[in-house]
């Protein structure tokens, strides 16, 4: 029942935004917005940065907000912006550069808790090469498949199959390195 | 670790993950709105592409149906050349040109410009010609029979004076000649209909005329009865001159 009543308050909510109202437009962007902005930070490294994506991304949304069918989660859609926003900013900037040489492994200082600490998971994920970043965000993460990754990054299947198998490498490899100082062991 | 669990456990981290963005961040959307405004609406977009999609559609059948009524024969040059006048000759060929023979209200035909066997009725009145009227599918008015049957009469005996001319000077006459002189004379008739213009002498634009308004049965109608009105006067002629 509550969760009717939630989905039916989204929905006029959403209806309002759309037409203009801007208090309907302050709640859905502040319901949102944390989650949105910790999307944009996967992508972009400096915070200030993925703030002025999310900022750009929250008003594609409410300008196109009348395109919104209610097919599907509205949050999902919302996503779904703020990504392919994160990866326009990336690339006009031509900050992603796809490698193939797997990048020398980094030694990392030893982890204070539990190496799978939300910190620690992002440290280890910023320092991935761009390329095998944003691969891995989309597949592992956000859940694209390999042909919608390579339309979206515009580069091959085989280029994108490729690049997630090396972060994931590079990856485990980091992880590894924290649970053995962690632990001391493998 | 597997990279599928691996990488669920990932996920479910990052997925928990917020971040409180900046006190300005939200001035800056509101202020970027106020700015910009809504785009405009698909709904409204899709109209004006459709209303464009359907204008197109219009024009390009009409040039279409303009192309494939120029890609028509012309109505073959009919008749001597006027004796008085000096003959056109084609940019291309340089040759002479059989004046271009072509029946208007406003300027009837000179019967004098043609060598005829045989007498060729005066044109009908404008009131006979004013008295057929258009036909449309169904549903509409008929043009006078007997009105329509006199017109035809006429037409047939032009004719039949116009391919004698043309055998009188070239010796034979093709199928595609007369073919081309039933069309002239079908255009002529169906411009005189009510409805129909007439101020234009270019028989292709006459002939584009009669093509829109009136349908493709009637013009069949007029063609076969002058072809019929045609062949019987011709058996004629020949059964009397032998």
């Amino acid at each position: 029942m509550k969760i009717i009543t939630l989905f039916r308050n989204e929905k006029a909510l959403i209806r309002k935004a759309a037409a203009g109202d801007r208090d309907a437009q302050r709640a859905l962007y502040e319901q949102l917005a944390p989650r949105m902005l910790a999307t944009c930070r996967r992508y972009i490294r400096d915070r200030h940065f993925a703030e002025d994506v999310m900022v750009e991304g929250f008003v594609k949304v409410f300008k196109n907000l009348g395109q919104y069918r209610f097919e599907g989660a509205f949050e999902a859609w919302v996503r779904r912006i703020m990504v392919r926003e994160s990866i326009d900013y990336l690339r006009k900037r031509q900050f992603v550069v796809f490698q193939e040489e797997l990048p020398e492994p980094q030694t990392r200082p030893a982890p204070a808790s539990d190496f799978l600490e939300l910190e620690q998971i992002e440290a280890c994920i910023d320092a991935l090469p761009e390329g095998y970043r944003m691969v891995f965000i989309l597949a592992a993460v956000e859940g694209y498949s390999h042909p919608e990754i390579a339309r979206m990054l515009d580069i091959s299947e085989g280029t994108s199959k490729s690049q997630l198998y090396k972060a994931r490498q590079v990856l485990q490899a980091q992880l590894s390195t924290l649970a053995k100082h962690r632990y001391g062991t493998r | 670790m597997a990279p599928v669990e691996f990488e669920k456990k990932i996920r479910n981290a990052l997925e928990k993950r917020e971040i409180q963005p900046s006190k300005e961040a939200w001035q800056r959307i509101a202020n970027r709105l106020d700015k910009e405004g809504p785009a405009p609406s698909r709904s409204r977009s899709t109209w004006w592409y459709l209303a464009a999609a359907c204008l197109v559609l219009l024009i390009g059948a009409r040039i279409f149906l303009v192309e494939e009524e120029g890609a028509l024969p012309l109505p073959a040059p009919q008749v001597a050349a006027t004796p008085g006048e000096t003959p056109v000759a084609s940019p291309a060929t340089q040759e002479p040109v059989l004046e271009m023979v072509v029946t208007t209200q406003e300027a009837p035909m000179d019967q004098e410009t043609v060598s005829q066997p045989e007498p060729v009725q005066p044109r009908l009145p404008e009131t006979i010609a004013d008295a057929a009227i258009a036909v449309a599918p169904e549903g509409v008015n008929q043009p006078d029979t007997l009105d329509l049957d006199a017109r035809i009469d006429a037409e047939v005996d032009r004719l039949v004076a116009a391919v004698a001319a043309l055998e009188a000077g070239e010796g034979t006459v093709t199928d595609a000649q007369i073919d081309s002189l039933l069309q002239a004379a079908q255009a002529d008739i169906a411009r005189t209909l009510p409805g129909v213009t007439s101020e234009s002498t270019d028989p292709m634009a006459l002939l584009a005329e009669v093509e829109d308004d009136l349908n493709r049965s009637f013009r069949d109608d007029i063609f076969n009865r002058l072809k019929n009105g045609f062949i019987k006067v011709r058996t004629a002629v020949a059964a009397r001159n032998q």
